[in-house]
């Protein structure tokens, strides 16, 4: 029996391609859990002080290592600003357009190390149709949950321009809006 | 962009640019009939270009494709324009009119109902019907009450549709409605300075124009009505413009009288003050910021 050269060399790539996944998927990779992690954004008001609010639906995973992928995405119907009208207001086509954008996401697309307890992460957010891209220097962290399960955490602040993302509105706001990123996960 | 940026965008821009083309129009008519004629639909482009700047200039160019329904009000209000002019300066019959106007109002449903707004089919057969509803009573009504009384109309119903809309948590869109308020407002003061240049435009161009911008507009408020507005208040303003039809039995007796104008504009006053008053408990919501 012979094998044709063409045949093993797509073999081995496949085996190679599989062994490859399967360490990302089971080793390098955390599941986002919603319960411990937070996203939340400060905005500019009047120029006086700051108003934050935060996003609780909170899906996706990330990976701690070098080269891995982040994927995070939000629902923005769980906007929390602690003011019901505002809420409603951040939501219509005036701001997120939540109907018809009802997820923000984040992608990171690759990583670097920058040293044991640091990442640097460049990727993508897209929020109300528009993609723009965001580089992140994100704090990490692994050790074990209550359970004995492998959990890692990632927490990084960022700044997004509002006009960017069309996300316009009445004047007295800033267009610079502060994001923390506060994610733990368990290890798949 | 601050509250007097918006104001300037929303108001002042359209009001002046219709006054513009209005009175350019009115001017370089002249003595010249065939200019009189192409000229008589100018209404249409100035009230869409009223809209279209008021568009840009508070929500901006698309970014990159038409991403949201309502967007597509910067394909449709040219589009209904175009008609608006055609079917002035060509003075159609009814049923071509009609005939026209069906494939207008059939895309309009199609674009503007948003992909999240189920059951789709209903809805887009209703803001279908809505749009040719008011293009075939407005047309109507064109020929047989004053043009004071329809601006006058739309002045009212484009401003009422602001606190609506504000109350539906979607501000942006009743800065449009104020577009078409304060275009409508710029006719009337043509009309009232230049009033024998101001002949050579008809108020029937704005007739199309206004029933793609009344038919789907406020539709698209209450599809993202985020105020919890009742639907009766977006539906009274929407068919509020029928109401000038009660001043064509008054008019037909004593054309341009102040009771004429009066018969056709009280009850839009009246129509827009119920929607209003609906609307009235989601904008004082004790939520408000």
């Amino acid at each position: 029996m012979s094998f044709r050269p063409f045949t093993i060399v797509s073999s081995f790539a496949w085996i190679v391609s599989l062994a490859a996944v399967s360490a990302q998927a089971s080793g390098d990779t955390y599941e986002v859990d919603a319960v411990h992690s937070s996203v939340a954004f400060g905005i500019k008001h009047s120029d006086l002080n700051s108003v934050y609010g935060i996003f609780s639906d909170l899906k996706g995973r990330f990976s701690l290592e070098e080269g891995g992928q982040i994927d995070v995405s939000i629902g923005v119907e769980s906007i929390n600003s602690g003011n019901e009208g505002r809420d409603k207001h951040l939501k219509s086509p005036d701001f997120f357009s939540a109907r018809q954008f009802p997820r923000i996401t984040f992608k990171g697309k690759t990583t670097k190390k920058l040293d044991d307890r640091t990442l640097e992460v460049v990727g993508e957010v897209t929020m109300r149709g528009v993609s723009k891209p965001v580089t992140a220097k994100v704090s990490m962290a692994t050790g074990k949950g209550r359970g004995g399960e492998e959990r890692g955490g990632l927490e990084t602040v960022f700044v997004v321009k509002r006009s960017d993302f069309k996300l316009g509105g009445p004047g007295g706001i800033g267009d610079e809006v502060k994001v923390i990123v506060s994610l733990q996960g368990v290890k798949k | 962009m601050d509250l007097q940026e918006i104001l300037v965008a929303a108001v002042a821009i359209p009001f002046g640019l219709t006054l513009v083309v209005l009175l350019a129009a009115a001017w370089w008519t002249g003595n010249s009939a065939r200019r009189e004629r192409y000229l008589s639909g100018i209404g249409a482009w100035s009230l869409a270009a009223a809209y279209l700047t008021c568009h840009l200039g508070v929500h901006g160019k698309p970014a990159g494709q038409l991403l949201e329904a309502w967007e597509w009000l910067l394909l449709l209000m040219p589009l209904a324009a175009l008609f608006g002019w055609g079917d002035t300066v060509l003075a159609w019959p009814y049923r071509r009119r009609l005939a026209a106007a069906l494939p207008l109002a059939a895309f309009a449903g199609l674009l503007v109902v948003p992909s999240f707004q189920e059951p789709h089919w209903p809805w887009r057969a209703a803001v279908a019907g809505t749009v040719l509803t008011l293009i075939v009573a407005l047309t109507y009504a064109a020929g047989r009450v004053s043009a004071l009384t329809l601006l006058s109309s739309w002045v009212v119903i484009g401003a009422c549709g602001l606190p609506i809309l504000i109350a539906s948590a979607n501000a942006k869109f009743g800065f449009f409605s104020t577009s078409i308020s304060a275009a409508a407002g710029a006719a009337i003061l043509v009309r009232l300075v230049a009033s024998k240049q101001a002949a050579a435009f008809r108020v029937d161009g704005f007739c199309i124009p206004i029933a793609m911008i009344f038919g789907t507009l406020y539709f698209s408020g209450y599809f993202n009505d985020y105020g919890d507005v009742p639907l009766s208040a977006f539906v009274l303003l929407m068919v509020s413009p029928l109401a000038v039809l009660f001043g064509v039995p008054v008019s037909r007796h004593r054309p341009n009288s102040w009771a004429a104008v009066a018969a056709g504009l009280v009850p839009v006053i009246c129509m827009c003050a119920v929607a209003v008053f609906l609307a009235w408990p989601a904008l004082t919501a004790e939520s408000a910021y």
